[in-house]
C-alpha cells in the first residue's frame, strides 16, 4: 500500500505546556506569584535569591523556593537560612527543570500559605529555554564576569526573559564590563525587556528589585 | 542533553497517532532559537526508538527562519541577517522592528504511515 501523510501539527512539548498552563492557573487563582530564574552557572542566582527571600520575608511576604541542580542539596540548605520554605530537586544529569518536576514537589504544599514561589532553574543558558514551569515571570541573570555579548551568543534563552538582572555590578569596572552594550544586546534579542542592576556583595539594587517584584506581582506590602 | 527529552516527547506524539508502528517518517519544525541541536536530536530519537516498532522511522527536520513583526504597522518580515547584526528596520514602514515570532517553535507537523495501518487522531 502507498504511504499516507497524517497532519499532526502538535507542539512537541504539548504535555509539558498543558501541565504548566494548568499549574499557572492554579497558582494565579491562589494568588501565588511564580518566577522562574534562569542563567549560566555561577552568575549569582543563589546568592541573589537568598537575599531576595530574606528581604521579602522582612517585608511580610510568605515565600517559598524550589531549586534545581544536577547533584547535592547545597543550594536548598543555603536558601533555608533565609527562613523560607525550600525544596531541592536533584536532576541527576538532566540539564533543565520540567513542569512535572515542579508539580511533584509542589502538590503537597498548602497553596494558600504562600504569596511568592521562586524557582531556581539548573544553571544553563540553553536547555531551560523551552520548558514552561507555570511561571508568571521569567527572570534572567547575566553577571558582568560573563561579558556583555552573552545575549547574542545565547539569544534563545534571553529571548524568553521578562526581566534581566545584571549581577555582580561591584565587579563591573574590574571586568571592564560595557553596560550599555550589554543592555543594547539584550534589547536586540528581547525588545522591550526590563533590565535591572544588582550586586549581592554590596546589596546594590536589592530594594529596587524587591520594589519591582512587588509592583509586577501587584502586591505592595510594607 | 535536553534533546533526549525532546526526542522522547516526539516519540510519544508519534505513538499516540500511530500506536501500531510502521511509521516511515516524522516531520518536525524547529524555530531558529529553539535551542535544539539537530544531530543530537536525531541521535536521541534513534536511541529512544531503538528496539521498538519505530526503530526505522526517519526524522525530518525543517528549520524556521527568524520572523520579525513590526510593532508599528504589524507587518511580518523574514530576515536572513544574523541576530548580531541588530534589529532591522521594517521594510514596510521604516520603523525599527520590535517583535520576534516563531523563533522558539517546536512542532510535530506530520507523520508518514503505511496506508493499511491503523492510526488514531489527536
Amino acid at each position: 500500500m502507498e504511504p499516507r501523510i497524517l497532519q499532526v501539527r502538535t507542539k512537541i512539548l504539548k504535555a509539558n505546556d498543558t501541565l504548566a498552563r494548568q499549574m499557572r492557573e492554579d497558582f494565579m487563582s491562589q494568588g501565588i506569584f511564580v518566577s522562574n530564574w534562569v542563567s549560566s552557572p555561577g552568575s549569582g542566582k543563589t546568592l541573589w535569591l537568598e537575599l531576595t527571600l530574606r528581604r521579602m520575608i522582612e517585608r511580610g511576604h510568605r515565600v517559598a523556593a524550589i531549586v534545581g541542580d544536577l547533584e547535592t542539596d547545597r543550594d536548598a540548605r543555603r536558601l533555608e537560612r533565609s527562613g523560607a520554605r525550600v525544596r531541592q530537586i536533584m536532576t541527576h544529569g538532566l540539564c533543565h527543570l520540567e513542569a512535572e518536576m515542579i508539580h511533584r514537589e509542589w502538590k503537597d504544599w498548602e497553596l494558600g500559605s504562600i504569596d511568592y514561589l521562586f524557582i531556581e532553574n539548573v544553571g544553563n543558558l540553553v536547555c531551560p529555554t523551552s520548558w514552561d514551569l507555570g511561571e508568571s515571570l521569567r527572570v534572567g541573570l547575566l553577571s558582568v564576569t560573563e561579558g556583555e555579548d552573552k545575549p547574542l551568543k545565547y539569544p534563545g534563552l534571553f529571548n524568553t526573559c521578562d526581566v534581566v538582572l545584571l549581577t555582580k555590578m561591584d565587579l563591573a569596572v574590574a571586568c571592564e564590563f560595557q553596560q550599555d552594550a550589554a543592555i543594547e544586546n539584550l534589547q536586540t534579542v528581547r525588545p522591550g525587556v526590563e533590565v535591572l542592576k544588582s550586586s549581592g556583595k554590596t546589596l546594590g539594587g536589592l530594594e529596587a528589585w524587591i520594589d519591582w517584584l512587588e509592583e509586577r506581582s501587584g502586591r505592595k506590602k510594607r | 542533553m535536553h534533546e533526549l527529552s525532546i526526542a522522547s516527547e516526539i516519540f510519544k506524539i508519534v505513538q499516540s497517532h500511530a500506536p501500531h508502528g510502521r511509521v516511515l517518517a516524522v516531520g518536525i519544525r524547529l524555530g531558529a532559537w529553539s535551542c535544539v541541536q539537530e544531530e543530537s536530536l536525531r541521535n536521541s530519537f534513534r536511541w529512544v526508538t531503538d528496539q521498538t516498532d519505530y526503530a526505522q522511522t526517519r526524522l525530518e527536520v525543517e528549520r524556521i527562519e527568524e520572523i520579525w513583526i513590526c510593532e508599528t504597522c504589524q507587518q511580518s518580515f523574514d530576515q536572513s541577517k544574523g541576530i548580531s547584526d541588530g534589529v532591522p528596520n521594517c521594510p514596510w514602514c521604516g520603523q525599527r522592528l520590535g517583535l520576534l515570532d516563531g523563533l522558539q517553535e517546536m512542532r510535530v507537523e506530520w507523520i508518514e504511515v503505511q496506508e493499511d495501518w491503523e492510526t488514531r487522531g489527536d
